[in-house]
């Protein structure tokens, strides 16, 4: 036991330092270069001189950019592992109630109607909520099992809201509108600025808080609905939990950010290789890992070319080949 | 921990499954729950259970009635050990004994050094402490069935319901599980449990429940309520129990003629 202990706190630790050398990195390298020097002074650790905007694009930029990679990485990481477990199905993903999709026609919605990015990802948080809370509505009232009907309730949601993310293409004006919800849709944290990582800040505490107080509880809803009643779970109070804390994490994080894909459903499953299946160490683990994996993705977004790669693609490129690999390799399911 | 059913009647809507279903096991006994299958024995394990709710009837453990207990009152009195199937996710088996210890914690508490060795005692106690560290997806279908059984004592109720626990095991787990389970109504564990084998009712368990169409067909003591008549109404085949004479003594078997 102590062994396997050690063994997880090490890895936790590199995890941590290999974190922490990441945000220092994202903190100086971009197109206005900050030094090791430069940054210490700015984080009032020294009095070496600095140049008079690098205080504008550290604070301002920079920073905001970073938080956002951070936050977004572990809420969707974490919501992904939560679902999962949940849903007892390591192949589910944060959108799978619909959060997703409807807070992208939530954000359609709102640039056609002409909303400043603020207005956006509010009007995005909105319909992502909402769309859960229709999908819950529904399966309480359907004959088949919870889990089922929750998740038929959820494709369902979904693919009406992405029916209506495509008229409001449809109706919306060629010139501008159209470039920026297909833009917007890509996913991508260049536009995020202070404001927004306040906007954040609220439902991700509200979201991951409750998670991670609970998280060890979360380990009996993978065993399945009579199994969990009868080891004495209320299974009906601790999955709205999981829900609503996973719904506010992940609609939050699209609304900032556009659709992000493929995070909260790998990086969960890497973390179960790496930490094993106990949520008191995988939920942690997904979080900071998520937190990391954002961050380095969002640091080749804006640094590999000269413009900037939406970050769901980058995404999309680093997920599907992962996860093939995963499949092949049998990792979910490898021997320890 | 006495278990009395009175009168219990459940359907799926127009759908009877269980009818006027009234029994009643003692302290330390082992009762084995024989029926075709459809006849009704995961429905009734299900009702005592509190994962249904039946339309009629009582159901007293100990002496309390099981309408009014909330999960977590109903967790501490009886245990249930499911069939062990093939996980979906690769807990330790010391994790998934701890599982059994939720019932004794707060909401926001998570197992610490106390539920930890109350886990390895319960290990130790079935004989398979040395696999506490390894995947439940690596160790053998017997041993999973023994891990289940290893986190329902955890759970620290005296009932323990038990789903086909011999189901899916080999020759030899299906012994050495029953044994184990045996000797826990020595220590005072009452026992339920399904099983599809006759064998099983006359070697190891002291009453037999008969369920056939959701009704109560024959319960009593083993050697008074098992007969070849029951088996084959029952089952529909002929059987001959037999007595067989061992170096321990003699043994009864149901052999199909």
């Amino acid at each position: 036991m102590s062994r396997q202990t050690g063994r997880y706190g090490l890895r936790f630790l590199i995890l941590a330092a290999l974190f922490l050398a990441l945000l220092l990195a994202s903190a100086m390298l971009g197109r206005y270069r900050l030094s090791p020097a430069e940054l210490a002074a700015l984080l009032g650790l020294s009095d070496a001189p600095v140049r008079s905007g690098a205080s504008n694009v550290l604070f301002q930029i920079r920073l905001p950019r970073i938080a956002a990679a951070v936050l977004i990485g572990a809420a969707l990481s974490a919501a992904g592992a939560a679902y999962q477990g949940m849903f007892r199905n390591p192949m589910v993903s944060p959108d799978i109630l619909g959060a997703s999709t409807a807070a992208g026609f939530g954000a359609a919605l709102g640039i056609l109607l002409g909303a400043d990015y603020f207005g956006i990802s509010l009007t995005a948080f909105v319909f992502g909520l909402g769309a859960v809370l229709l999908a819950y509505l529904v399966s309480r009232f359907a004959r088949a099992s919870e889990t089922l009907s929750l998740i038929l309730a959820g494709m369902v949601v979904s693919s009406l809201f992405s029916a209506g993310t495509s008229f409001v293409k449809l109706v919306a004006d060629t010139q501008e509108q159209l470039p920026a919800i297909t833009y917007w849709l890509m996913g991508s944290l260049a536009a995020v600025k202070q404001r927004d990582v306040l906007f954040l800040l609220a439902p991700f505490v509200l979201g991951l808080l409750p998670l991670l107080l609970l998280r060890w509880r979360v380990n009996l809803l993978t065993l399945g609905e009579d199994e969990a009643k009868s080891l004495g779970v209320n299974t009906t109070a601790l999955r709205l939990v999981v829900i609503v804390c996973a719904t506010l994490l992940t609609a939050a994080s699209v609304a900032v950010c556009g659709m992000i894909g493929w995070v909260g459903l790998i990086v969960p499953h890497l973390c179960r290789m790496l930490f094993g299946s106990d949520y008191r160490r995988l939920l942690p683990a997904s979080a900071l890992f998520g937190a990391a994996f954002l961050l380095l993705v969002d640091d080749i977004a804006r640094l590999a070319t000269a413009g900037e790669i939406p970050i769901g693609i980058l995404t999309a490129f680093v997920g599907a080949p992962m996860f093939l690999w995963l499949i092949l390799t049998g990792g979910g399911r490898r021997a320890d | 921990m006495q278990i009395e059913v009175k009168d219990l009647c459940f359907s799926y809507g127009a759908q009877p499954v269980l009818e006027h279903v009234s029994f009643s096991v003692p302290e330390g006994s082992m009762t084995a729950v024989l029926g075709p299958n459809g006849a009704g024995k995961s429905t009734l394990f299900r009702c005592l259970l509190g994962l249904l709710r039946p339309q009629r009837g009582q159901v007293t453990i100990g002496t309390q009635a099981l309408g009014n207990l909330s999960r977590r009152a109903l967790a501490q009195l009886a245990a249930y050990v499911p069939q062990a199937a093939s996980p979906t996710f690769q807990y330790t088996v010391l994790d998934t004994v701890l599982m059994g210890t939720s019932s004794s914690l707060s909401l926001l508490e998570r197992p610490g050094r106390a539920e930890q060795d109350r886990a390895m005692q319960a290990l130790e106690r079935l004989g398979i402490a040395g696999l506490a560290d390894k995947s439940i997806a690596n160790i053998s279908g017997g041993e999973r069935q023994l891990v289940l059984l290893a986190r329902a004592l955890v759970q620290q109720a005296r009932l323990l319901i038990m789903d086909e626990p011999t189901a899916n095991l080999d020759f030899g787990n299906q012994q050495r599980v029953l044994s184990q389970i045996t000797a826990l109504t020595r220590q005072g564990y009452t026992v339920l449990l399904s099983t599809h084998h006759p064998d099983h009712a006359l070697r190891y368990c002291s009453h037999t429940l008969a369920l056939h169409n959701g009704r109560v067909c024959a319960f009593g003591e083993t050697d008074q309520v098992l007969t070849a008549g029951l088996i084959e109404t029952l089952y529909g085949v002929h059987a001959e129990l037999v007595t067989l004479q061992t170096p321990a003594g003699p043994v009864q078997s149901c052999v199909p003629i």
